[in-house]
């Protein structure tokens, strides 16, 4: 056994095989099989250290089934780090014998090549639009070139100045300077969701922000670390910590996003990553820990709000989107049932697992509308795009949108 | 070939043993509960009513070990003056009343035979000893061989020593009564003082020519008991139920399970001159002329009721409702695996 | 076998079949991970008749099947004895009926216990019995084990919850066992009551009925932490002494305090505690305030050095936030936990603990007390390294030695968690030879060939391989004590 994989033999040893990881997995729920939830994949992993697996394959099958979403993490007793664990055994796995088939490997193709360069990948989404245009989607549809949540991204790209890219350098409030923050603008959120950014950039400055945008900073690197290619990641963080060397505080709204700058620490293993991590803070976190000194404009609405398994199973942050949005006058949250289950968005998971994803995305769905909320809300553009995806697939046309579009205050607009 | 009456465990199986050809008619002290059906003319009675000390009393623990002949009224007196009980209303002798288990008033979620029964020592028809459960108020060592005791007339095995559930005595208790009332209304009451939270520890509809009224009781503390009596709008009063059955009379006796958003049913298809009392534990009696008994129990399985007759002339006692065909077989083969000569019968 | 296995997988569909060897592994332990075998195949039927053809097929082929819902068990009671068919029951999870103003539901047996709670919230109604796996456990499996947990001192056990069960029966029929207003007909035996707590061995139910409890008024959750055990115990006596009959009474001992303390489950207990109490009391307003008043002044007649008080959710959840990280804070001290379960009269609790530490200690094994002290029930944490095979060998013989004394004061040798695998060799200890004999027969009656679940509950001659070897591990290990 090498060090790395004693490392990871000796993090299988921490689960204690009780199960209560189980309920709270999407796949688990869906699949009901041992082998889809995380104690089975833990107990195959540890199979992997005890050389015992035959067939890498098999393993790999049922690891490639994990969305990743950290659920069981916030369930277990024992604090099993399955996130790391799980992606350092991918990454493993990838090492010995990369993953065949079609799927993965446009997967790989779209991540290494497209999704982490700015320009490229907003190429693709005008790409994407023209193919609307001309009608060749539907062809792409009936070859099943695209899968059914992406097949929904269309619509949402914007069009006309939202589509220039978001000026960078230092923003300046009118009034009196609070702090100063740097903002992360996230390679997804920033061509699908320019709106989120500018509102994102709005509210920091009516509060009374600095806010830098750095143009060096790149892509997070969180689905390259998920696909198993830390070294492909690593580059990345270590362009993103210089880009904002001279920020102390640096925001993001992108859940997913957050998630792996929080973790840059785990990735590169230096101190300067360590103390970039710790600089790192999701933008509903930050607001609700210095506070609003603006109010955000009255809105009679009623608003659900769906927790981003990347904000409050990786980061922790469950109540400060929900104290902030209850600063909306006139707003009301109400409740629907399992909050906090991954809506089977995660990353490109229904690039790899269409049929999984739909499924875990038809049950989020549906909670949602036995909810009857008139807007559902979340921090993560994956998450937004599948959940309004799923709602579709349903028949129910609620709209999705980001918490930081409810606390624009009224003189920003 | 004279009856029994046995004051120990070796005498028991001494009488099993010298019994000869002889089958054999367990009795406790001869209370109703165990006139089943016809005793055959080739068996013999073994009568437990000699087997009556309370082994053991451990008020901390809420436990107790009695031998089978210990009179319900004596065990019900010593619990009560260590501020204990029972939580049933067991009368006859313990052993007699737990392998009968009657018909009593019951209400869901209160202590019943089987909740009440930890563990028992016992003897087979052919002489062999053996014990199952345990002694303390939790475990699950082993399969439950002595639950098959509640209900059993009798026929699996005699039973030694019975290891009960002992509860605190609530502070207070108040039997209450509602006004004459018409089906309807009195099937409604019913489910509303059903789902109460704390339930009444009994309740029971109790059917008459002349209508239909609620009895129950309420126990807990002092204050609670008013507070819940006022709040439901029923009066203090201890209610006997009105029956036309005796062992004479010609009537027969119905006993069966009725899930309570079927009672209103029942009531209706209950032929004239029927007496009912319907309890919070599903269970429920009717008495009847013999001659109304047969077309009532056709009717049953669509009222969703199982019922059996249970009193009435010998030869027909034990007769009901179909019950499912697998659970006869399984019914069948206890008998078979626990008393494969046919000894008691 | 193999033309076996492709019927199985003509039912099923491939889906939901598991036969990579690889894949399988994942089956080959529950909770209790001491014992270890790779099953044959994994088949998930999703209704009644599936499983009764899958049934079928085993019987006529003669291979042994092995029911499972989550795998929570901590005795091995879903883990095969020999190479059989694994018939996983996770996704047989709907909810059939909810019958709110009957106060039943019926439910296939791959619904989790608190999800069945969590579906009839909004009709003030829950499900009495809360094992501590309550968000994982089936209610399949509660039923198999007749499971307990923390509120069962008021509530009873699974089996005063069950009202009737259809059940595949190891040859493949279909009975159904007791009926919905009841579970025994007056004129059958009670079938529930004896199916309840097979452990798997008499069939698959598949469809359960089972009660539904009003939700009370109000709940309140006191905490006192003592200087000594005894005094915790005997504010116990006296508070059921005087006739109150609390949902939860618990206590941690010090060993478990200072592992919860020096954990992330840290719930501020002082450090000087030696016992930690819990009592929970449910019911009307009114007289849990005069209740609550009355468990205070025991704690403090009993000299508590600390006494809190919660009546709201979150604040009560503080409060059980040691009891229900103590399993966590256990596990995170080594690679495996093991979770003995043992029941004594409630009197001789004192006497029991000082027992089990000294058995701790002849052994030297870490370990810990968290119990349901209203039943007697205790529940001794063996934290241990899996992969020393001698220590392996002390946890066991500790075990053993923890359960005769549970006998010896006249208890009981499992109170809520089986016999499954892990218990076989200790039935000897508990029951005479007639009365596993009783036993065999009531279950031939069910389980005529030893299909189901086979060899599991009463030890037999030719049982496992594995658990065979103890005994010698546990006799090596005993004859070495002197020299270590």
């Amino acid at each position: 056994m090498s060090t790395t994989q004693k490392d990871l033999y000796q993090q299988t040893l921490g689960c204690v095989h009780c199960g209560l990881c189980l309920p709270v997995c999407p796949t688990y729920r869906v699949l009901g099989m041992e082998t889809d939830s995380p104690r089975g994949r833990i107990y195959l992993m540890r199979a992997l250290g005890e050389g015992r697996i035959e067939n890498l394959d098999v393993v790999r099958t049922h690891l490639d089934r994990c969305l990743d979403c950290r659920a069981c993490e916030t369930a277990c007793p024992s604090g099993v780090q399955y996130g790391n664990l799980l992606e350092s055994v991918r990454g493993d796995l990838e090492q010995k014998a990369p993953s065949r088939g079609l799927r993965p490997r446009i997967a790989r193709f779209m991540v290494r090549h497209l999704l982490i360069h700015q320009r490229r990948l907003r190429l693709a989404f005008s790409a994407l639009r023209a193919i609307e245009v001309v009608g060749l989607r539907k062809l792409a549809r009936i070859l099943r070139l695209i899968p059914r949540s992406l097949d929904a991204i269309a619509p949402p790209v914007p069009g006309g100045t939202q589509r220039a890219p978001l000026k960078t350098g230092l923003h300046q409030p009118k009034g009196p300077v609070r702090g100063r923050v740097g903002l992360f603008t996230g390679c997804v959120m920033e061509p699908m969701f320019g709106h989120v950014n500018r509102a994102t950039l709005a509210v920091l400055l009516a509060n009374g922000f600095e806010v830098v945008i750095p143009k060096a900073q790149r892509c997070c690197g969180a689905l390259l670390v998920h696909m198993g290619l830390p070294d492909d990641a690593r580059t990345l963080a270590k362009a993103n910590i210089a880009a904002f060397a001279d920020c102390d505080v640096i925001l993001n709204n992108s859940a997913g996003c957050g998630a792996a700058l929080k973790e840059y620490g785990h990735l590169l293993d230096a101190p300067a990553a360590a103390n970039f991590a710790k600089k790192c803070r999701d933008i509903c976190e930050f607001l609700d820990s210095v506070g609003l000194t603006q109010l955000p404009a009255a809105r009679n609405v009623t608003v659900a709000y769906d927790d981003p398994c990347h904000l409050c199973h990786a980061q922790g942050v469950r109540e400060a989107p929900r104290k902030l949005l209850q600063q909306v006058d006139g707003l009301k949250l109400v409740a629907h049932a399992r909050p906090e289950d991954c809506c089977g968005s995660a990353g490109i998971y229904n690039l790899l697992q269409p049929e999984l994803a739909a499924e875990i995305g038809k049950r989020k769905a549906e909670t949602l509308t036995k909810a009857g909320a008139q807007l559902v809300v979340t921090g993560n553009p994956g998450c937004m795009i599948q959940i309004g995806a799923s709602l579709r697939g349903i028949g129910d046309h609620t709209p999705v949108c980001h918490p930081v579009e409810l606390l624009v205050p009224p003189a920003a607009k | 070939m004279n009856n029994f009456t046995i004051n120990s465990t070796a005498e028991l199986i001494d009488a099993l043993r010298s019994r000869g050809d002889h089958r054999v008619r367990l009795c406790g002290g001869g209370s109703r509960h165990h006139a089943q059906t016809a005793r055959p003319f080739d068996s013999v009675v073994i009568a437990l009513a000699g087997m009556n000390r309370i082994q053991r009393l451990e008020p901390d623990d809420l436990t107790c070990s009695v031998e089978p002949g210990v009179p319900c009224a004596v065990l019900h007196e010593e619990l009560a003056a260590k501020g204990l009980e029972l939580g049933i209303d067991a009368d006859g002798t313990i052993g007699g009343f737990l392998a009968a288990d009657p018909v009593t008033a019951a209400t869901t979620g209160a202590a019943s035979a089987r909740s009440a029964l930890l563990g028992a020592e016992a003897v087979l028809g052919e002489g062999k000893a053996f014990k199952a459960g345990s002694r303390v108020v939790k475990s699950v060592a082993g399969f439950d061989v002595h639950k098959l005791l509640i209900g059993s007339r009798g026929l699996l095995f005699a039973a030694t020593l019975l290891h009960l559930k002992l509860r605190p005595r609530p502070p207070a208790a108040i039997d209450f009564c509602t006004d004459v009332m018409e089906q309807e209304a009195a099937s409604r009451r019913f489910i509303a003082l059903r789902s109460l939270a704390p339930a009444p520890v009994r309740l029971s509809l109790l059917f008459d020519p002349s209508g239909c009224r609620i009895t129950g009781r309420f126990a807990g503390r002092a204050n609670w008991v008013a507070t819940a009596l006022r709040s439901n709008g029923v009066r203090e009063a201890k209610l006997a139920a009105a029956t036309p059955f005796d062992e004479h009379s010609g009537n027969e006796r119905l006993a069966g399970l009725v899930p309570p958003t079927q009672v209103r049913h029942l009531l209706r298809a209950l032929p004239v001159g029927a007496f009912a009392r319907i309890h919070g534990n599903g269970r429920c009696e009717i008495d009847l002329p013999a001659k109304a008994t047969d077309a009532l129990l056709r009717a049953m399985p669509e009222l969703f009721v199982v019922a059996a007759i249970i009193g009435g002339t010998a030869v027909r006692r034990g007769q009901g409702t179909p019950l499912d065909a697998g659970a006869v077989r399984l019914d069948q083969g206890l008998k078979q695996a626990l008393d494969p000569q046919g000894v008691f019968v | 076998m193999d033309a076996v296995l492709k019927s199985l997988i003509a039912i099923v569909g491939k889906h939901r079949a598991i036969v990579a060897r690889d894949a399988l592994l994942a089956w080959e332990c529950d909770g209790f991970t001491v014992h270890k075998q790779l099953p044959l195949a994994v088949v998930a039927p999703e209704t009644t008749e599936e499983v009764a053809a899958l049934v079928r097929i085993l019987h006529a082929g003669k291979v042994p099947f092995v029911p499972r819902g989550a795998g929570t068990c901590l005795s091995g009671g879903p883990t095969p004895m020999a190479p059989s068919v694994v018939i996983e029951l996770a996704r047989m999870n709907r909810v059939l009926q909810v019958a709110a103003d009957d106060l039943y539901a019926v439910v296939q047996p791959g619904v989790v216990n608190l999800d069945l709670t969590t579906a009839v919230a909004h009709l003030g109604l829950h499900y009495a019995p809360d094992p501590s796996s309550q968000s994982v456990c089936t209610i399949g499996g509660n039923l198999a084990e007749n499971s307990g947990g923390p509120h069962c001192f008021k509530y009873g056990m699974t089996n005063d919850h069950v009202l009737s069960a259809v059940v595949v029966l190891p040859d493949g029929s279909i009975a159904k066992l007791g009926s919905e207003a009841g579970p025994r007909a007056p004129h059958g035996f009670d079938l529930p009551a004896i199916f309840c707590g097979s452990e798997g061995t008499f069939g698959i139910a598949t469809e359960i009925t089972v009660r539904l409890c009003r939700d009370a008024e109000a709940v309140h959750t006191l905490l006192a932490s003592f200087g000594d055990m005894p005094s915790a115990c005997r504010a116990v006596s006296q508070i059921v002494g005087a006739g109150m009959v609390p949902a939860a009474i618990e206590i941690l001992d010090q060993a478990t305090i200072r592992a919860v303390e020096a954990s992330i489950y840290r719930a501020g207990y002082p450090e000087d505690a030696a016992a930690v109490l819990l009592v929970e009391l449910d019911g009307p307003v009114a007289v849990l305030e005069e209740e609550t008043a009355e468990v205070r002044n025991f704690f403090a007649q009993n000299g508590a050095l600390r006494i809190e008080a919660a009546t709201s959710p979150t604040e009560r959840k503080k409060l059980w936030r040691g009891r229900k990280g103590a399993f966590g804070a256990m596990g995170r001290l080594n690679t495996d936990l093991y979770v003995l379960d043992g029941v004594v009269p409630r009197t001789k609790l004192v006497e029991a603990l000082n027992g089990i530490y000294a058995i701790g200690k002849k052994y030297a094994v870490v370990l810990t007390n968290v119990f349901h002290a209203g039943d007697g029930n205790l529940h001794p944490n063996i934290s241990y390294d899996g992969r020393n095979v001698e220590e392996v060998a002390r946890v066991l013989a500790a075990g053993r030695e923890i359960l005769q004394l549970c006998i010896d004061l006249g208890g009981s040798i499992s109170g809520e968690h089986g016999i499954g695998t892990e218990k076989l060799e200790h039935m000897p200890m508990m029951y005479t030879e007639a009365d596993l004999e009783v036993m065999a027969r009531v279950r031939s009656v069910f389980n005529k060939d030893n299909l189901c679940n086979p060899d599991k509950v009463l030890p037999s001659r030719h049982g496992c391989a594995e658990v065979a070897k103890w005994p010698a591990m546990i006799a090596r290990v005993l004859d070495g004590e002197g020299q270590s």
